[in-house]
């Protein structure tokens, strides 16, 4: 009863509608309690579910279901909406950060959703209010990429609401459990689950829609959509075997693109792939130590990925630069945006010590003890990779390299608090790994500090640097952009669209003149006739007559 | 600045050697065969980043593009 009374996905819309109306110290002020408010209702809440029966139809809704899976997303979440509104607490729009709330709180939402219709309904908000997120940033390419990023989310809908009304006919209940692939409509919801997730073919709108945004808007952009889509695979989909490859695939793919990509924020963006693709990879593999690993890199990588964003976020915000071919020496304007910067390289490359290391770990782990050998073989050499493209490209292109001569001012005292926190937060579960442990759904039977994972650790994480730094004119940063699948819409379609509506206005141009001479030709020759006037009193006649004809023939 | 570069990348290299030379004393025990060997880890790391640097060079040519590639369409 309290829980449908006191629902955290509902609060923090209704905070998020609110937002806009307050003046500024009220809104900073509730944009930073609410969520601190959600995180104890959500430790407070027993698990349980409230179930509700849809007018007579026999299905049942369960609105609020609250268990250990369900906390450790909603538990990170609060935080980061937490540190992403103290980060933009002078920086966003009163729209913007009424967005960001109503986001998240569709997020948590559909978290909580214990069935597939209320999922549902929260998954869409989530598009419309993300889409909002993006556009708030007021820019020109905001708008564009965010009406191409709508339409992907709203195809995700759509399959996924096929899905769901298959799902209820056949199996008669829309209870969101174990959901696997054996029937055709499950197919339908995993691949409305799986667009959401940026996985292949439409992986593309996360670098093409998320660094449109402020520097703040971003923030929230990288931890709420794609985690969803993680959990409810987590839940629907566990040990279902081609996610392993398709996470195999999404963790190259964004290797791959974020070291040809020049612009800071759309590194990163690539990176989400390549981290969200570990932990569809462990999904796939499918064993309770590897679904574990997945909650638990689920969890550090939001906020790392934060930290990271947040740094990146500074930069653009103080430079107004987001090229790398732009940015370069800040450590020396930016000291405290540098280190948090570096903290969260350290934390997504799993450095010893950092919580990414004790999370993705657990994935790799699972692969071996099921023998999966390529599979293990490639989240190691993925492994490898993230410390390339995200580890150290990331804090060397923007803080390091050659000095720019930029000096803008260091990051402002909310800005370098919200970082400061979520770099805290990357370490201390590093350290004390049973923290982050104790809250994962199963028991967790794993010792990640032994001193033969530390050394293999460092010995895989540093030859990689020195690769960097060997290849470093391979990676000269070049002002470019690189084709994904979405040149289809946005340049093959397009330009046919184009073409053709260039040929359909000229051949109605031709035919117009055509009509237009014949036209011509008879209005002439009608005058060349004599007693015009006849002719066309006859014509009127003979066409009643011919009407009246046919009517009577019917 | 050149000196200081230089001192830096010294301390690098020795903290790779380093790595490797400890490995006498830790041995990895690792769970499959094929990689069960001396610094496994420093090699297929190293290998395996090279191989994606230059796996991204090649695709580069392919699908590399002004940054208004799509805006002058």
């Amino acid at each position: 009863m309290i829980a449908s009374f006191l629902h955290p996905g509902g609060m923090l819309i209704l905070c998020g509608l609110l937002l806009p109306l307050l003046s500024r110290g009220w809104r900073i002020g509730v944009s930073l309690a609410a969520p601190l408010g959600m995180l104890a209702w959500v430790w407070l809440m027993p698990n349980g579910t409230a179930v509700a029966e849809l007018a007579e139809s026999g299905l049942h809704l369960h609105p609020v279901r609250v268990d250990a899976l369900a906390r450790v997303f909603l538990t990170v979440f609060c935080l980061a909406v937490f540190a992403g509104a103290l980060f933009a607490a002078r920086l966003a729009s009163r729209l913007e950060i009424g967005t960001a709330f109503v986001y998240a709180g569709a997020a948590m939402g559909a978290v909580i959703a214990g069935d597939l219709l209320t999922l549902f309904v929260f998954w869409e908000l989530m598009a419309i209010a993300s889409t909002l997120l993006i556009w708030s940033s007021g820019s020109n390419s905001s708008y564009a990429s965010g009406m191409r990023y709508a339409l992907i989310h709203l195809l995700g809908g759509v399959l996924l609401m096929i899905g769901i009304a298959g799902h209820a006919l056949e199996r008669e209940t829309l209870e969101f459990v174990y959901i696997g692939t054996r029937d055709w409509h499950s197919w339908f919801i995993l691949a409305g689950f799986l667009i959401n997730a940026g996985a292949p073919p439409l992986s593309a709108w996360i670098a093409d829609a998320y660094p449109e945004s402020s520097p703040g808007g971003m923030v929230f952009l990288s931890a709420f959509t794609t985690k969803t889509a993680v959990y409810v695979l987590l839940r629907g989909f566990p040990g279902t075997e081609i996610l392993v490859d398709i996470g195999l695939f999404m963790v190259f793919y964004g290797i791959i693109y974020a070291l040809l990509e020049n612009d800071m924020r759309r590194i990163l963006a690539y990176s989400i792939v390549n981290q969200v693709g570990f932990m569809i990879c462990g999904i796939g593999i499918g064993t309770t130590m590897a679904l574990n690993g997945v909650a638990a890199h689920a969890f550090t990588h939001i906020i790392y990925k934060a930290l990271l964003l947040m740094s990146a976020g500074a930069v653009l915000h103080a430079t107004g630069k987001r090229r790398c071919s732009d940015l370069g020496g800040l450590v020396h304007a930016m000291p405290f945006t540098c280190l948090c910067g570096c903290i969260g390289a350290l934390a997504i490359s799993s450095f010893p010590f950092t919580s990414g290391f004790v999370s993705k770990s657990m994935v790799t782990q699972a692969s071996a003890d099921e023998h999966m050998l390529y599979v293990w073989l490639l989240l190691q050499a993925a492994s490898a990779g993230v410390f390339l493209h995200a580890g150290i490209k990331f804090p060397w292109f923007v803080f390091f390299q050659k000095d720019s001569g930029l000096r803008p001012p260091e990051a402002a005292l909310e800005m370098k608090l919200a970082m400061g926190f979520f770099a805290l937060l990357c370490i201390v579960p590093g350290i004390f790994p049973e923290l982050l442990y104790q809250m994962l759904p199963w028991p967790v039977a794993y010792e990640p500090y032994t001193a033969a994972h530390v050394l293999a650790q460092l010995q895989l994480l540093l030859f990689s640097g020195l690769a960097f730094f060997l290849m470093l004119g391979w990676m000269k940063r070049t002002v470019t952009i690189s084709l994904d699948l979405d040149w289809i819409w946005r340049r093959l379609l397009f330009s046919a669209a184009q073409g053709a509506q260039r040929r359909l206005s000229g051949l109605g141009q031709r035919l117009g003149t055509r009509l237009e001479g014949i036209a011509r030709s008879i209005v002439s020759g009608m005058d060349r006739l004599p007693a015009n006037q006849n002719i066309q009193q006859g014509m009127l006649l003979f066409l009643i007559f011919f009407a009246l004809g046919l009517w009577y023939l019917r | 600045m050149s000196t200081s570069r230089r001192l830096l990348s010294r301390i690098g290299l020795a903290a790779l050697a380093l790595l490797v030379v400890v490995e006498i004393f830790i041995p990895l025990h690792a769970h499959f065969s094929i990689a069960d060997f001396f610094s496994f880890h420093a090699l297929f790391g190293f290998g395996s980043c090279v191989l994606m640097v230059i796996g991204a060079k090649g695709l580069s040519f392919i699908l590399k593009r002004k940054e208004d590639y799509y805006d002058d369409s």
